[in-house]
């Protein structure tokens, strides 16, 4: 099973499920009540801001993006990688409001800053690459004029005097402080640095706006620019968006969507786009699969990395060059393979180490769940796993509140040669109807994972099982009347029709750019854009600009952030 | 399966000044995999817990391990404990029962208690693994739920240990070989109720962690402390500033004041220890600690830094997790490369309801729990190196536990969850035994917690920790 338990407020297919553990008991108990999942009748009303954090604390892939950017180090430092590692909140790393901090991460940070500072002030090009031109002469008014200047940028926000001055003091501790640099300026900013980049301001994003404004609290124009550069970059503001912060641009409708507009077309947005999938769609679980040459002489080493690699550049392509909704990623009869990929689709030709566009079948293949690294990474070393498949997809896609696997139960009887059977048969006679996994499995999981039944343990193709004719047949409800499909192709196109797909997806993206977990005042919001998105007047560009430019985003919520266990 | 080298240990050697000693300048892994040295010295060695008290600091180590073991379920033979309860002999172990994978630990018998009919204390409604994991620690009920990342509605012991009896602002040690991302990803520490504790998953970083960087001269010394206890000012008084706010929900004020806990200034007073360089060596060597291939190595090199930690008086409390919470590792014993732990442990190729059935799985299954104690003796001949300042070796400081979070492989329950436990404790612990039991994990850690020093605001022995609802008391056959 997939690592993705959720405690998302929202559950597309409300399940009431007893699973007890142990032997005698092992199968799925209870029943699936798949009758009151989803509305369509409309949510309406005006998008309300839910509770978050005022404190979110930077994730370690936004702390490495931010000190390269604030440090205009030439590639990223790399130093995040010695931090303890996060525990796990939730699908994404950024649920900034559920980080903390204990003594094993502070001394990371604190190491990581003095390692960062050296750097930088010991280097005097890095050094003159992150002081302004024409600072005073006078070394004391030299050091306050950086002060202000670099501290804006750490702080992402001016500093107030108080703060100032007490970076002076800390600054005119520098020469002693490291009486083996000759430039006493150097020094001072070496301490400076330190500080900084282990201050709550640098650390957090704190938003202590209070002023209400209709019983919400409006984000300050700084508030504002560090949401909206953490949410759609992983890093801290640019100059451009400091400049619009200050000239209170971001207040006005016409300037934050400038702002977002221009940000959606940056190098960083790219980064973000594919991390946001990398996380949702677990893509570096794809490094763990092996396969047999024997049974499989496509594969090899490179295979695995490659099909990460066709994700990213299929995702990156769809969002950023085809301006595509979640429909395109879903049913795109096309994809990008590299040498090592292509004998895997059985394409024939000359292909290199970059992946290139290359259309398929489309009656075999669409959209990202007809990729070899979906595929292979839910499946056995040697068969494809329609379980796995399905609890994915509902899992990821249909954000479905599925519960965890029974502990344990009867193994699958042994294959009886004299009686060969289908994967599909096996599954359906162990856990289908009339069995105890019946109402897990038998009309939840297993008619999605079905529908990938002509594809083998590696992504591959395939007309029979065991030598035997395919059914890749099934219906599903999605919380209606059940919709029939035949394989994975039609699966597909059936995926991109249901409003609960698009709000999945919709709920995901909130998820990850407002770096918090969803709830019932995000109702309205995820209602407007998931119908949107699936009647097509959405992209996924679009679908951002929709979240980042709601008063969900631009507003805080007055009522206090307990987490996401509602811990007091 | 042969057993693994030591790593440069030296079980011989029991005398702590004959350790070479280390240069401590550190090093960081930069982009890209390259190895840097860091320019400068940054920070000092953290000064060791006391150890000229009166009393002596006793330290709990825990290592956890998953899926169960091998020992008798239905029509399943008992291929983990003892033939008999009693006192425990090496020969009795190693000869007798030869063929228990607690045969093991025959090295150690009579420093070692075996404790068999130790139970789960609730029931696991959602997922067992991480309800399990949750439970281990903790004696503690959880959120539950339909997820499996229940969050526990109690500290663990780790953390029970060392807010009482570590300095301030001096944490357990949290460590866990295994992935980050995966199924149960979560590891079983948990500093206060719902919050769980980051675990470390690289022996480097935790390393890097624990050691100072350098011999510098004193004036050095202070001169760096100066600095650094000039910015901490600095910081903490930015996080006031924060914490003065009222607008802040509880929830953000507790997240502020625990890194403002966390920010200690250097103390002087050095700690007077080095790892061996060539354990040290053994350490840096491992550049992907996640990874399935190097996962005992990975373990050991954490149990190189347990012993050194415990020798050292680094902390009080620590604890090691062996695999995600459905252990996935693939093992490699013997030359053969075995299927998933945890399939193992089901007995079929799968996580779950359906799969091939391994023919051979409760034979691998013994393996692997072999496996598991083999590293654990390791540790507990790490531990058995350090001369202890009281008299004999460091294993006897402390108490060092082996638990398994489940009982045995295929039904995956909590009833005989195995509790291996290590050294006399100052000599509040009786060793040398093999005892069937009846009692609920809390009562372990009661009488844990209560050995190495932790008392109630009374000042009287821990008897209650975990869940309010459950029985009191301690395993009293354990008790001196």
């Amino acid at each position: 099973m997939s690592c993705d338990a959720t405690r998302s407020a929202r559950s597309r297919l409300a399940i009431a499920l007893v699973v007890t553990a142990g032997w005698a008991t092992a199968g799925c108990e209870g029943s699936f009540d798949t009758g009151i999942a989803p509305p369509p009748g409309a949510v309406t009303g005006p998008d309300v801001p839910a509770p978050s954090s005022q404190v979110p604390r930077l994730s370690h892939e936004q702390w490495e993006n931010t000190t390269a950017d604030l440090l205009a180090l030439p590639a990223h430092s790399g130093l995040s990688s010695a931090f303890i590692p996060d525990s796990a909140h939730g699908l994404f790393d950024n649920a900034g409001g559920e980080l903390s901090v204990g003594s094993a991460l502070w001394s990371d940070y604190q190491r990581a800053a003095e390692t960062l500072a050296a750097t930088v002030t010991t280097d005097p090009a890095a050094l003159a690459r992150i002081v302004p031109p024409g600072l005073p002469t006078d070394p004391l008014m030299r050091g306050r004029a950086f002060i202000v200047a670099f501290g804006q940028r750490a702080y992402r926000r001016p500093l107030g005097n108080g703060e100032i001055d007490a970076y002076v003091t800390l600054f005119q501790t520098g020469a002693a402080a490291f009486p083996e640099m000759t430039d006493a300026f150097a020094a001072g900013v070496r301490v400076v640095l330190e500080g900084m980049l282990q201050s709550p301001n640098f650390l957090y994003r704190p938003e202590l706006s209070s002023a209400q404004v209709d019983g919400f609290v409006p984000l300050s124009d700084y508030e504002l620019a560090s949401r909206l550069s953490f949410g759609l970059w992983n890093t801290m503001p640019d100059e451009e968006l400091f400049a619009a912060a200050a000239a209170h641009q971001l207040t006005t409708d016409a300037g934050l969507h400038a702002q977002v507009t221009r940000m959606l077309t940056d190098p960083r947005a790219h980064a973000m786009v594919r991390s946001f999938h990398d996380q949702l769609l677990q893509t570096g679980r794809a490094t763990d699969v092996h396969r047999t040459a024997g049974l499989f002489p496509e594969f090899n080493d490179n295979v695995p990395p490659a099909m990460i690699g066709e994700t990213r550049a299929f995702v990156d392509h769809v969002v950023f060059d085809e301006h595509g909704s979640l429909t395109t990623l879903l049913t795109a009869p096309y994809t990008y393979v590299d040498a090592n990929l292509a004998p895997v689709y059985g394409l024939r030709g000359s292909f290199g180490t970059d992946f290139a566009r290359v259309e398929l079948d489309p009656t075999q293949r669409a959209g990202l769940f007809t990729q070899i690294g979906f595929l292979s990474v839910n499946a056995s070393a040697t068969e494809g796993d329609p379980i796995h498949r399905g609890v994915f997809l509902h899992r990821r896609m249909l954000c479905t509140d599925l519960p965890p696997p029974p502990m344990m139960v009867p193994p699958l009887p042994a294959d009886d040669p004299t009686m060969p059977q289908t994967m599909r048969e096996r599954v359906t006679a162990h856990t289908g109807p009339g069995t105890c996994g019946a109402s897990c499995h038998g009309s939840v999981i297993n008619p999605v994972g079905f529908a990938y039944e002509h594809y083998d343990a590696l992504g591959r193709w395939r007309d029979q099982d065991h030598g035997m004719a395919i059914d890749a047949t099934g219906h599903y409800g999605f919380g209606r009347a059940p919709t029939s499909y035949d394989g994975a192709v039609e699966f597909a196109r059936v995926m991109s029709g249901q409003f609960d797909v698009h709000r999945c997806y919709g709920e995901h993206w909130l998820e990850y750019t407002y770096g918090r977990a969803t709830s019932s005042d995000d109702d309205a919001l995820l209602y407007r854009v998931a119908l949107a998105s699936r009647r097509g007047e959405l992209d996924v560009l679009e679908l951002l600009t929709e979240l980042v430019t709601s008063p969900s985003f631009t507003h805080r919520s007055t009522q206090p952030y307990a987490g996401v266990t509602g811990s007091p | 399966m042969t057993k693994r080298k030591s790593g440069g240990f030296d079980a011989s050697s029991k005398d702590p000044n004959s350790l070479a000693r280390l240069s401590r300048r550190r090093f960081l892994i930069g982009a890209a995999g390259v190895t840097v040295a860091l320019p400068l010295l940054e920070s000092l060695h953290t000064a060791p817990l006391a150890r000229a008290n009166v009393d002596r600091p006793l330290f709990a180590i825990f290592v956890r391990c998953g899926n169960g073991v091998q020992q008798a379920y239905d029509t399943e033979p008992e291929s983990f404990w003892p033939r008999a309860t009693g006192a425990l002999t090496t020969s009795m172990l190693h000869d007798v029962n030869a063929d228990r994978a607690t045969s093991e630990l025959s090295a150690f018998a009579s420093k070692v208690t075996l404790l068999r009919g130790v139970n789960r204390p609730f029931g696991t409604p959602a997922c067992g693994h991480s309800e399990s994991i949750t439970q281990c620690l903790t004696g503690a009920q959880s959120t539950g739920g339909t997820s499996n990342d229940p969050l526990a509605e109690s500290l663990s012991a780790d953390w029970r240990i060392a807010n009482q009896l570590n300095p301030p602002g001096r944490e357990p040690m949290v460590l866990m070989a295994g992935p980050t991302d995966a199924y149960i990803g979560a590891n079983m520490s948990w500093r206060d109720t719902h919050v769980r504790a980051p675990a470390e998953h690289s022996p480097q970083n935790q390393y890097m962690r624990m050691m100072g960087l350098t011999t510098m001269p004193p004036d050095v010394q202070r001169r760096i402390a100066a600095r650094e206890h000039s910015v901490n000012d600095l910081v903490r008084g930015e996080f006031q500033s924060l914490l003065g706010r009222p607008e802040l929900s509880g929830w953000d004020r507790r997240r502020l004041q625990q890194h403002l806990d966390a920010i200690r200034d250097v103390e002087l007073s050095v700690m007077a220890c080095d790892l061996d360089p060539a354990i040290a060596a053994q350490v840096g060597a491992i550049t992907n600690p996640e990874a399935n291939d190097v996962r005992p190595e990975v373990v050991q090199r954490f149990m190189d830094l347990m012993a050194f930690g415990a020798s050292c008086g680094y902390t009080r409390a620590m604890s090691l997790q062996i695999g995600e919470g459905n252990d996935q590792t693939i093992y490699t014993i013997g030359g053969t490369v075995y299927p998933r732990f945890h399939w193992i442990s089901h007995r079929i190729y799968s996580d779950g309801a359906m799969g091939e059935p391994i023919p051979n799985a409760v034979e691998l299954h013994h393996n692997v729990d072999r496996l598991q104690l083999q590293l654990y003796a390791y540790l507990l001949g790490r531990l058995d190196s350090y001369a202890s300042p009281y008299g004999g070796t460091v294993l006897d400081d402390g108490v060092t536990v082996w638990l398994n979070d489940l009982g045995a492989g295929p039904p995956h329950s909590g009833q005989d969850v195995p509790w291996l436990l290590a050294g006399n404790c100052g000599g509040r612990l009786r060793t040398g035994q093999f005892l069937d039991v009846d009692v609920k994990i809390n009562q372990v850690l009661n009488t844990i917690l209560s050995a190495v020093g932790c008392t109630k605001t009374d000042g009287t022995d821990v008897d209650d920790f975990g869940d309010a609802s459950l029985p009191r008391g301690f395993v009293d056959a354990i008790r001196v």
